[in-house]
C-alpha cells in the first residue's frame, strides 16, 4: 500500500469522525444544551489565554484533566490524541525560549495551548457537529454562516468518501508491486482532479436543491433554544472561572 | 396543468437533449415517463422544475410560462417551487443539511412557516416516511434507501401540487422498491399531478395512470411505438 492511499484513508477516517451523529458523553437524563458547553468552552479558552498567572493556568488544566480522566477509555483516547500534535508543535517553537532564559514562557504558552485544544476537545466529545452548529446559531451567528459550516462538513464527508473509493480503484489497478511513480504521480493527479470536479457537481446539485426548496439566497429560521435548570448550573462555571481568574490576576500586583 | 409545445433543449455543445416534445400533464393524474438511458428524461424534468430551461419551444405552468427571466424573480421563483416538489435521481445531492428532521424542515422554514407548524408537519412526515429513529442523524450517513426516503420526506413535507420523482426505485433493494411502489399508491390525490421516470415496468404499471414513452430522437414517441 502506498503513502497516498494511507494519506487519503486517513482523511477519510478524519472526515468519518466529523461526521460522527452521537457523542459518548450525550448521556440521557444529565442533558446540558449544547449552547450552554459552547459558551463555558468559549470562556474557559478567552479567561486562559488572557491569564498571566500559571496558578489559574495550572487550577484549570488540573480541572480539564480531572475531567478528561472520567471519560471512557475510547473518548479519553480520542480527547488526548488530539492534543499531542499542537502541543509537540508549540514545545518546538517555543524552544528558543529556553536558551533565552525564560523557559517559564514555553511551560505557559504549552500549558494554554493544551488547556484550549483539550476543551474543544472534551466539547467535540460531548457533542455531536449537528449540535455544535445548533448552538453556533443559538448564539447568534448568523443562519447562513451556521448553514453554510453544515453544508462544508458534509462535502468534505462525501469527497473524503469518494477519493477513498477512487483511490482504492487505482490502487487495485496497480496490480504487481509497487508503482513507478510516474504511474502513481499520474494516479494521484486522477484522484485529485476527480475530486474537483466531483466538488464541483456537488456544490452545483446543493444548489439546485436548495432552490427547488424555495432557498432564495436569504436564509430563514425561527428556532429558538431554551436552557433548563442543569443549563444554569452548569452556567455558573463561567462566573467561577472569571472569580477565579480576577483572584489570581490580582494577586499577581 | 403543465403545457410543452415545440420544446427543444440543447446543450452548449450544441448535443441534442429534447427535440420538439410537444405534451399536456393534467392534475390529478399520475404518469410514468419511460425511455433507454440518454433519451432526455432528466433534462425534461429539470426544464419542468425551472432548473433549465428551453432552448426553444414554450413550457406553460397553469398558464404561466415558465422563462429564465421569470425565474430571476426571487418572489416568482418561490412561488413556482413551492407547487412543485423534485426528487433528484441521487438523494446524496439533494440532502444538505446537518440532520434529517433539519432536511425536512428546510423547505417549510424558508416558506416563512412557524416553528410550531413546522415542527408538526416535520413529525408526520417523518412518521409518514418511518424515519423517526434516524431523525438526529446526518443524511450523509444514512443508508441508501434511508437518503432516498429522507430526500421524498423533504419535498413533501412542502406539500407541492406536482411531484416529480427522478427514478425513485434507482439504487434501492428489492424491499425499498416494494416500499417505494406502494407509497406511490398512498401519494395520488385529485389534487396533485405525479410525475416520474423509471425503468421499473411493475412501478410504472401499478402505479401510472399514462405511460410515456421517449425514444432515442429525444422526443416522446406517438402511441404504440416504444424507444
Amino acid at each position: 500500500m502506498d503513502f497516498d492511499l494511507i494519506l487519503v484513508r486517513l482523511t477519510g477516517r478524519i472526515l468519518k469522525d466529523e461526521g460522527r451523529t452521537a457523542g459518548p458523553l450525550a448521556a440521557p437524563g444529565l442533558r446540558i444544551q449544547p449552547v450552554s458547553r459552547l459558551a463555558a468552552a468559549f470562556c474557559c479558552i478567552l479567561f486562559c489565554a488572557l491569564s498571566r498567572n500559571a496558578v489559574f493556568t495550572g487550577g484549570v488544566l488540573a480541572v480539564l484533566l480531572l475531567r478528561t480522566a472520567l471519560l471512557p477509555e475510547d473518548s479519553m483516547r480520542r480527547a488526548l490524541g488530539k492534543t499531542v500534535l499542537p502541543v509537540l508543535f508549540t514545545l518546538l517553537i517555543t524552544l528558543p525560549a529556553v536558551f533565552t532564559g525564560s523557559p517559564g514562557t514555553m511551560a505557559t504558552v504549552t500549558m494554554k495551548v493544551l488547556e484550549s485544544v483539550l476543551v474543544l476537545a472534551l466539547t467535540g466529545e460531548a457533542l455531536t457537529w449537528q449540535e455544535t452548529t445548533g448552538a453556533l446559531r443559538a448564539l447568534h451567528l448568523p443562519g447562513i454562516f451556521v448553514m453554510t459550516l453544515d453544508m462544508t462538513v458534509r462535502g468534505l464527508v462525501i469527497l473524503g468518501r469518494y477519493a477513498d473509493r477512487v483511490t482504492e480503484a487505482v490502487w487495485l489497478r496497480t496490480v504487481g508491486g509497487r508503482a513507478q511513480s510516474s504511474v502513481r504521480n499520474a494516479g494521484t493527479g486522477g484522484v485529485l482532479g476527480g475530486t474537483f470536479l466531483h466538488s464541483r457537481r456537488i456544490a452545483a446539485a446543493t444548489e439546485e436543491a436548495m432552490e427547488c426548496r424555495c432557498f432564495d439566497g436569504e436564509y430563514r429560521d425561527g428556532r429558538k433554544t431554551r436552557l433548563h435548570r442543569a443549563d444554569a448550573l452548569y452556567l455558573l462555571m463561567i462566573p467561577a472561572m472569571a472569580g477565579l481568574f480576577a483572584l489570581c490576576e490580582r494577586a499577581m500586583h | 396543468m403543465i403545457e410543452l409545445k415545440d420544446l427543444c433543449f440543447a446543450y452548449e455543445d450544441g448535443t441534442e437533449a429534447l427535440h420538439s416534445v410537444t405534451y399536456s400533464f393534467e392534475k390529478g393524474r399520475c404518469y410514468c415517463l419511460q425511455g433507454p438511458n440518454g433519451c432526455g428524461k432528466s433534462t425534461l424534468f429539470r426544464i419542468l422544475t425551472g432548473l433549465s430551461f428551453p432552448t426553444s419551444g414554450t413550457y406553460r405552468f397553469d398558464g404561466r410560462e415558465i422563462t429564465a427571466a421569470l425565474m430571476k424573480d426571487r418572489a416568482a421563483a418561490r412561488a413556482f417551487h413551492r407547487r412543485i416538489g423534485f426528487l433528484f435521481q441521487d438523494p446524496e445531492m439533494q440532502l444538505f443539511t446537518g440532520s434529517v428532521e433539519d432536511e425536512i424542515a428546510f423547505g417549510l422554514r424558508q416558506l416563512g412557516m412557524g416553528e410550531e407548524e413546522c415542527a408538526a408537519r416535520t413529525e408526520r412526515w417523518l412518521s409518514a416516511l418511518e424515519l423517526e429513529r434516524v431523525r438526529k442523524k446526518a443524511p450523509f450517513n444514512l443508508s441508501g434507501g434511508e437518503k432516498k426516503r429522507c430526500a421524498l420526506a423533504a419535498v413533501l413535507a412542502m406539500e407541492p401540487e406536482v411531484l416529480i420523482l427522478d427514478e425513485p426505485m434507482a439504487g434501492l433493494d428489492e424491499k425499498g422498491q416494494a416500499w417505494i411502489t406502494d407509497f406511490m399508491e398512498k401519494l395520488r390525490s385529485p389534487e396533485r399531478l405525479i410525475l416520474f421516470a423509471t425503468h421499473s415496468s411493475d412501478l410504472a404499471g401499478k402505479a401510472a395512470d399514462t405511460r410515456i414513452f421517449m425514444n432515442r430522437e429525444h422526443t416522446i414517441a406517438a402511441p404504440g411505438q416504444q424507444a
